[in-house]
Formats: C-alpha cells, structure tokens, sequence
C-alpha cells in the first residue's frame, strides 16, 4: 500500500477557519473584510486595531486596505477558497480585584483571534460533487460563526440568495445533524445576517420610505440608521422585494437550522454614505458614495465611514471567545 | 513533434453580465461544458490580481467513465472588461490533451511549447485543435535550470508544494521557463499529477504544487526564496540527495540527463511517496521500483563535472560527498582514457586549481581523490615528466621549498610502485629525503645513469649526479669503479645533459661527470679511456675534458681527438691518417730530426738554424695556436 502524502489544497493542512463568510458572488463579502480594519480604527471607542497574525494574513489585509483607501476601488471578485487569519486588539482595559478594587491591575488589552473564510460566492451553488464545494462544507462544519451576507441589490436584479444558501445548508446540516451531537436539531454557529449595500439608493430608498431608518441624536452626521430592533423586520421586506420568490423563505430558513439567540441581523455598508465635507451632514439628495468611473468601473467618492461592519465581528467574536470582551455597549 | 488534439475553453464572464465566472465557450467532444468548469476553477491560483497578469498555469485532471487522465494549459490574460457589478474580469483560455497523446511517440513537449501552442489559437467554433508544439528542447530547458530549479525539484520529491518567492522581479516568461526548467529536472512522467502556476495567493486554498507568490503560505508548503544558497530549514535528506545528484550534471551532461528524463513517462504521482523514492533511486542508476530493474540509466556525469563538483567539496571540506565523487571518479579512471583525454581534463584541472583547506591536511578520503586524480590525469607509469607537469596541473609555485599539498604527497607515494623510474625518483625526491634515499638504494649505477639518459630531466639528472657523487668516494674504490664504468657505458650522459642543459651549463655539468667519474685529473690514459668509445663527442664535452686535462696531456688529447676523428672519416690506415700523426708528432717535437726532418726534405725546405729564444717563443705558440685550430675544425 503506497504511502499517500496530503495534497495541494487539501483544508486538513492545520487552518480552520473560526469565521466562514457566506452570501452569494457580489454580495460584498470581500469588501466587508476589506473595510473592517477601516472601521476598527474609526469606532467611537477609540483604539481598535486589527492585525494580521501571519505574513500571508498581513499581506492580505494590506492589499484589502489599499484597495480601498488608496485605489478607492472595491477588491475583485474572489475566485478560490481564501483564509485571512486575523486578531482584533481593543483598547486596553482597567481591571481591579473584586475583592480590593481600590487597587488598579495592569491595563490588560482584548484580543479576538479570528479566522476567516472568503470564497467566491458561486461555490455556494456548485453541486456537492465538486472538490471546492467539499473543501467549502468541511470549512462550514468546522467554523462555529457566520458571517452571511445579504446583497438587496443583487436579489432585486439576480434573485440568487436562497439557491446560495438553500443547497449548502442542507449539506452542513446533513453533515452535523446526522448524528446525535446536536440533539436540539439546530446548527450550533453563531450567524450574524448582514444587509449589505446599505448606501446603495434602492436599499436606503426602502428603508427611509418604509419607515425604518432614525436619526441618531447623538450622530453629528445625522445619518439615517435602522435600528438594532428593526433590523430583523427590514430584512423579511427585502426578501419580499428580491427577484426570486424563494428569497422569501430566506429569514424562516435561518431561524430553522440555527438557535434564535445565535442569530443576528445588521445593517451594513463598507464604505458608507456621502457627506458633503461643507454641509458636514447627510444629505438625502447627494449619498452616493460609490459612483462609476471613466473605465466603467466603481470609485469610491469621499470619505470611507464603514457602517456596523465591526460590530458583527466583534459580537461573533465575543461569542466565539467568551470572556476575550467584557461586556461593552455594542455587544448587548 | 507529431500534431496534438487539443480540446479547449475559455473561462469568463461577458460584459456587463451578472454572472460568475463560467465556461463561455468550449470545444465539444470529450470534455463536457460542466467538466472544464470544474477543473479550471479547482487550479485557481487565487483572486486574479492585475499586476499578477499575465498568468500560466497548468493542471491535470481525469475525464470520460474510463477516467482518462488529461494535462492542461492556461493562459490567464490582463482584464479589459467589467461585469454587471461594474468589476474587471480576466479571461482565461484553456487547452488540454490527453496524456497518453502526450506520451506517445519518442517526442514530448514542454510547458513552453504547448504555451506557445495555445497562443497561437484564435479560439473561435467549437471544433478541438490540431496543435504542433515545437519540439522538446532537452538543451534550451537545460540553459534555464539554476540551483533554484534543482531544489524546487527535489524539494517536489517530498510530497509537499514549493513556493518560490522574493522572485517579484521575473517576468512572467521567465516564470515560466523556470517552472519548464523544474518539470524538466524529475521524470517525465510526474508532470501526470504536476500543476504550476506563475503566481498564486498564498492566502488562497489552491492546488498548485510548484509556484511563486508574494508570500509562501502558513502550512505545509516549501519556501523557496529566488536565487538563495540558503536551504530550508529541516531539508530533508531524500530532498538533499535527489539535488546533490542534479548538480553532478551541468551544460551538456545537463541536457542528456534532461533529455533521458524526458523517456521516463509513466505516470507518476507526488502524492505517492513509493513514486518519490524511485524517482530518486532511478536518478541513481538504482533499481526502479515497479517491473524489477530498470533497463535504463541515467546518463553518466562527464568527468569534468565530476572533477568540478570534487572540487567544490574540497572547498567545503565535504569530506563525505567527496567520499561518493571520489568513487566515480574512479570508476571513470578504470575506463578507457585516451592520451586525449588526460590532456583534456589536464587542462580543466589547470584552469580549475584544486587546493584543499588545510583543515582537511591529508584525510585519507583527500589521499584517494587525489590518488584517483593521478591515475586519471596521467598515464599508469608516471613518469618524471608527468610528476613535473603535475605539479605545474596542480599549481605547485615552481620555486624551491615549494612542495604539494600533503594529500598530493601521500597520493603520490601511493603511486610510486607502479610508476617509472624516473617518476619514481622525482617522486620520491618531493616527498623529501628519507624516501628519496630508500629509492636510490634500491638502485644499481647502471640503473641510475640509465633514468637519467632515458628521462632526460634536469631534476632526475641532479639526482642521478648526486647520488653518484656520494657513491664514488676516494675511499672506496670498488663504488668508484662501479660509478666511472656506469657513466662510460652510457656516454657520460651526454644525451641526458645536451638535452636539458644549454651551452655553459653543458661544460660545468659535463666537468661534474668527469669529476665524479676519475676524481682527479685527467691523464693522459683517461683521455684515450674516454674518448675511445664516443664518436663526435659534444664540444662542449670536449671543453670540459680539457678543463680537467693534467700537464702535458696536450698531445695525447690531440692525438686521441685525431684518431677518433679519422676512424669516424674511415680514414685509419690511409697515407693522410700517417701525415697527420706525422705532423702531430711535429708539433710536439723539441728538435728537427726524425720524422720532422723526413718531411723537411721531402717538402724541399731549407734546414733552419737552432732557434733562437724569440723563436721558441714563437713556434710555442704557434703550436698552441695550431692544436686549437685542430681542436676547433675537429668540432663537429
């Protein structure tokens, strides 16, 4: 019997991803991971910081912010299964003993190793024969948070999002629930939805017409935002609006296969809304922050202000790595 | 190289369109739409990035219910479009054929020529092409290789892919000439299950096995840096080998082993570590290890490329490889080597001086190179013209005190047994005074005035001379004896020292001889005892004589050099041999009787008074005026 060695490409090769991206080609998958180091360094709650832990992992990260800062471009379709292996480092944190809590311990800086999973959108819907797709669910099945993204443009023009995620589902389901681990029948990844595009008019057009969208008192900027308690709502109307009636069955589809208190549902955007720099201030008749460009290509317009793309990944974070955080306003 | 079917595809998107990448158009037949999806986004080599552009991959795949296995091609070109999301795309443009099309015949085609291929297609109907790839180019793939190459290919001989980085400079050509030139240095038949691109992400998941990227990956992957002498760490010894036994190859040994490795094609799979192993064994020459022995070997490396990778461990103090060169080089030295040959590799090792650290002093494993080197570059029997061009060969400063490495030296003393006489004593003389003397006294005379005429050497002649001195010593008139009668019975020398020694040097050598061999002056019984058996000695031996000559050996010396001169003119017994004697004796005569009168009267002169001093004065050098004239026209 020949002695076979592990091939190329073969995922058994030491990396398991903590976070697998999940959403449909063009759903801004790349482009959110591209944004999160932009949104970390300009959180209100200054001193975010993300790194990558490896050459190849800071490589990447390098080339996904100068993509958008320094191209002001989006990053090009990806095409093959992609691991970024990053680590969030907060700021750092006061701690005292519970029993002499006159006394301050060394400040102790959060850190939130994650691992994640890019892969070009189309393999979603690939047959299970296809080796990538074998690779993709054995990525799944070994993750525990998600990240799944929700492209209300592409499903108003495309309507793919329930093909994407029907199929693959029911094969890390099959994979997991088979057996007698899980004995409640739900996935145990912890899956954060994301409205993508949020800056996108016909996305912010819905939102602002149905009534979704508040003002934050507090946000100079006076940016319309949906939300948290709304989020879920705005994205069963979205479903509604897609192309394909099947999209519908989308938010019933995820609260079937995973533990309602494992889920949640943001509203994102990579680069943000438009503010005009002399008005300082959201203007509904000028937010286009993403516009074409002489190539037929997209350039990001003004400033980069990601939208609730941290916030997603801190809060997998947190419940990926208990005890990494402690509780902070925007991990509930 | 006979025409090759080659289905094809092109992978893409259409402007503006919102879909994925998908197979746009294909060739029908063997391969379904469906397939050429599959596999050319299974060899991904990650998110196309424009200054990775253009890129050339190739992968392999099976097809069709009997799972025929196939080898593609890929050419991914610079985007020029954006889809309906308003992102570029870069089209790629695939061609595949089947293996055992590949294999078959006695040609095989390059990565380069079935590039070449594909460029030249316009991928248009739906018909496969009828490819003709320029032939495999063992000498081209050679000139690309470069001990990158080698390591990536031994290092492909683990089972684990290679990334070759710090190579952002290459173009894309060159890339992929070096990925040929990698193919190229392992058997034919691993390029079944070989895939390699010309860049890939290393943050992607793909399954190129031999590529270059920015960064290696994380896990389980070779980093390779371009054009690093430095090795990976943990280098693992079949890896180490396999190289080892790709550097004992350069220039044409280069292409004849590319060339040979080319025949090699059944398929083999780097995942399969037995496949690895007899890849290595069979570069050895070893048994391949499916169907007992191998009917073929590996070419053999020339002796140059031997001499030079010798010549690099010595540098290194490699004494273990040195050790296994060593042990072809003598195998090569058991063959039949012409006198051609021995000059050649003469000559390489003159240009490529072999001086050992003197860490390595004289190693036994140092001694046997140098032993077989000998045997190598110079005939069996050495002789003391090979030691002397030896030294010269191995770049002894030719001064005195100079001598040659240790190792040499003990290599040397190995050979003296087998080797002539005359290479014998020089040998010996190198390797100092005990060993010259316990050669010397294993030697008669004769012997040692035969090396010296037959070496005709200055060294050997000095030694000879030498040793003659010491032997013929006044207090022992049996060693003189033996001495003087040697150097009669061989002229003296006079062959030897005429030879190596130039007009002056000739008498004081030639007195040298004399001195040794009478130990006095000479009489005029030596004279004759000399000249007796030398026809037309040198007149630089003549001068020589006559430096030692006694008093009043004038006569016998003229009379003796006379009569040698008329017995080589056949001219003994004639009336003029009696003129002659006649007119000798006149010279030498203090009165005019006898036979000076005789000839007085018969010349009709008239009878002259006693001389007067004046007279004497001048009929004494008028005699020593004549006898030099004689002596002079005598010279040959």
């Amino acid at each position: 019997m020949a002695e076979t060695d592990s091939a190329p490409g073969d995922p058994e090769r030491g990396r398991e991803p903590d976070i697998a991206m999940w959403g449909a080609s063009g759903s801004g998958k790349t482009a959110f991971l591209a944004a999160l180091s932009i949104a970390l360094n300009k959180s209100r709650d200054a001193g975010w910081r993300l790194i990558g832990e490896n050459p190849v992992s800071r490589t990447e990260l390098a080339k996904l912010r100068n993509t958008l800062l320094q191209a002001r471009t989006f990053p090009a379709p990806t095409e093959a299964l992609t691991y970024y292996s990053w680590m969030i480092i907060g700021p750092p944190e006061t701690r005292r003993r519970w029993w002499w809590p006159w006394t301050a311990l060394p400040a102790k800086a959060p850190k939130i190793k994650l691992d994640f999973l890019d892969l070009r959108g189309d393999l979603y819907a690939e047959s299970e024969s296809n080796i990538d797709k074998q690779a993709l669910i054995t990525s799944l099945v070994k993750s525990r948070g998600l990240l799944y993204m929700f492209d209300p443009d592409r499903e108003a023009r495309v309507g793919d999002a329930f093909k994407h995620l029907d199929a693959a589902l029911h094969e890390v389901a099959g994979r997991m629930l088979v057996g007698d681990e899980y004995e409640d029948g739900k996935l145990p990844h912890y899956i954060a939805v994301c409205i993508t595009k949020y800056d996108d008019p016909r996305v912010l057009r819905i939102a602002m017409e149905e009534g979704f969208t508040e003002r934050d008192p507090g946000d100079e900027l006076r940016i319309p935002q949906v939300p948290p308690d709304r989020v879920r709502d705005f994205f069963r109307l979205l479903c509604q609006e897609s192309y394909d009636h099947n999209t519908e069955t989308i938010l019933d589809l995820i609260e079937a296969f995973f533990h309602k208190d494992r889920i949640r549902y943001f509203v994102t955007s990579s680069v943000g809304l438009f503010i005009d720099e002399e008005l300082g201030r959201f203007d509904p008749d000028d937010f286009l922050n993403v516009i074409d460009n002489a190539g037929g290509g997209l350039t990001i317009r003004g400033a980069i202000r990601p939208m609730n793309v941290m916030e997603p990944v801190i809060w997998l974070g947190s419940m990926l790595r208990p005890g990494a955080i402690r509780n902070r306003p925007w991990n509930g | 190289m006979e025409r090759l079917t080659a289905h094809w595809a092109i992978l893409g998107k259409t402007p503006e369109s919102l879909d994925d990448y998908g197979v746009i158009r294909c060739s029908t037949g063997a391969i379904t739409n469906a397939e050429f999806g599959m596999w050319l986004k299974a060899f991904t080599s990650g998110t196309m990035e424009p200054k990775a552009l253009p890129r050339v991959a190739t992968s392999y795949f099976t097809a069709g219910p009997g799972g025929e296995p196939w080898l593609g091609l890929s050419l991914q070109r610079e985007p020029d479009s954006q889809d309906g999301f308003h992102r570029p795309y870069a089209m790629t443009y695939y061609v595949c054929v089947r293996w055992a099309d590949l294999v078959a015949g006695g040609s095989r085609v390059s990565y380069r020529a079935l590039y070449e291929a594909l460029a030249g297609q316009d991928f248009s109907g739906d018909a496969p092409f009828l490819l003709s790839p320029a032939a495999y180019d063992e000498r081209r793939l050679a000139a690309q290789v470069n001990p990158t190459a080698r390591r990536a290919a031994a290092l492909l001989l683990t089972g684990r892919p290679v990334c070759v980085v710090r190579a952002g400079h290459l173009s894309p050509d060159r890339r992929l000439d070096f990925l040929d030139a990698v193919a190229a240095l392992l058997p034919y038949g691993f390029r079944h299950t070989l895939a390699v691109s010309t860049w890939t992400n290393s943050a992607s998941l793909h399954r190129i096995r031999l590529s270059f990227a920015e960064v290696p990956p994380t896990h389980g992957t070779w980093e390779l840096p371009w054009e690093s002498d430095e090795r990976p760490a943990s280098y693992p010894s079949e890896a180490l080998a396999y190289e080892k036994e790709l550097e004992r190859y350069q220039g044409d040994d280069l292409g004849d082993l590319v060339g040979w490795l080319g025949t090699l094609v059944e398929p083999g799979d780097f995942g399969d570590a037995s496949h690895r192993a007899a890849a290595t064994r069979l570069l050895r020459g070893e048994v391949w290890a499916r169907g007992g022995r191998s009917a073929v070997h590996p070419p053999r490396p020339s002796v140059e490329q031997l001499l030079r990778q010798c010549r690099e461990s010595i540098a290194n103090a490699d004494e273990r490889r040195l050790g296994e060169l060593t042990t072809l080089l003598a195998e090569r030295a058991r063959g039949r080597v012409t006198d051609q040959d021995r000059r050649t590799y003469r000559v390489f090792v003159r240009a490529n001086p072999i001086r050992p650290p003197e860490r390595l002093g004289a190693s036994a494993v140092l001694c046997d190179f140098f032993e077989v080197l000998l045997r190598l570059l110079y005939a069996a029997r050495m002789r003391a013209v090979d030691v002397e061009e030896m030294l010269v060969d191995l770049g002894v400063p030719h001064r005195p005190g100079a001598a040659p490495p240790a190792a040499v030296l003990a290599a040397m003393g190995r050979l003296l047994p087998s080797s002539a006489p005359s290479g014998r004593l020089l040998i010996a003389h190198l390797r100092g005074p005990e060993h010259l003397h316990t050669v010397l006294a294993t030697m008669s005379e004769d012997e040692l005035c035969d090396v010296a005429v037959r070496s005709r050497n200055r060294k050997v002649l000095e030694i000879v001379l030498d040793e003659a001195d010491r032997r013929a010593l006044p207090s022992d008139p049996r060693g003189m004896e033996a001495v003087r009668y040697a150097l009669a019975r061989h002229r003296y020398l006079i062959e030897a020292i005429s030879s190596v020694h130039a007009a002056e040097e000739s008498v004081l050598r030639y007195r040298e001889v004399l001195q040794v061999g009478h130990r006095r002056d000479l009489t005029g019984a030596d004279i004759k005892e000399i000249l007796a058996d030398l026809d037309s000695p040198p007149r630089t031996f003549l001068l020589a004589m006559m430096t030692l000559c006694a008093p009043g050996t004038a006569p016998a010396l003229l009379q003796t050099m006379a009569g040698g001169t008329m017995r080589e003119l056949s001219l003994t017994g004639s009336p003029v041999a009696d003129d002659v004697r006649a007119g000798i004796d006149r010279m030498f005569s203090r009165d005019g009787g006898g036979r000076a009168a005789r000839y007085r009267r018969s010349a009709g002169l008239r009878r002259l008074g006693p001389a007067s001093t004046p007279g004497k004065v001048l009929a004494a050098a008028s005699v020593v005026m004549v006898v030099a004239a004689l002596a002079l026209w005598l010279w040959p």
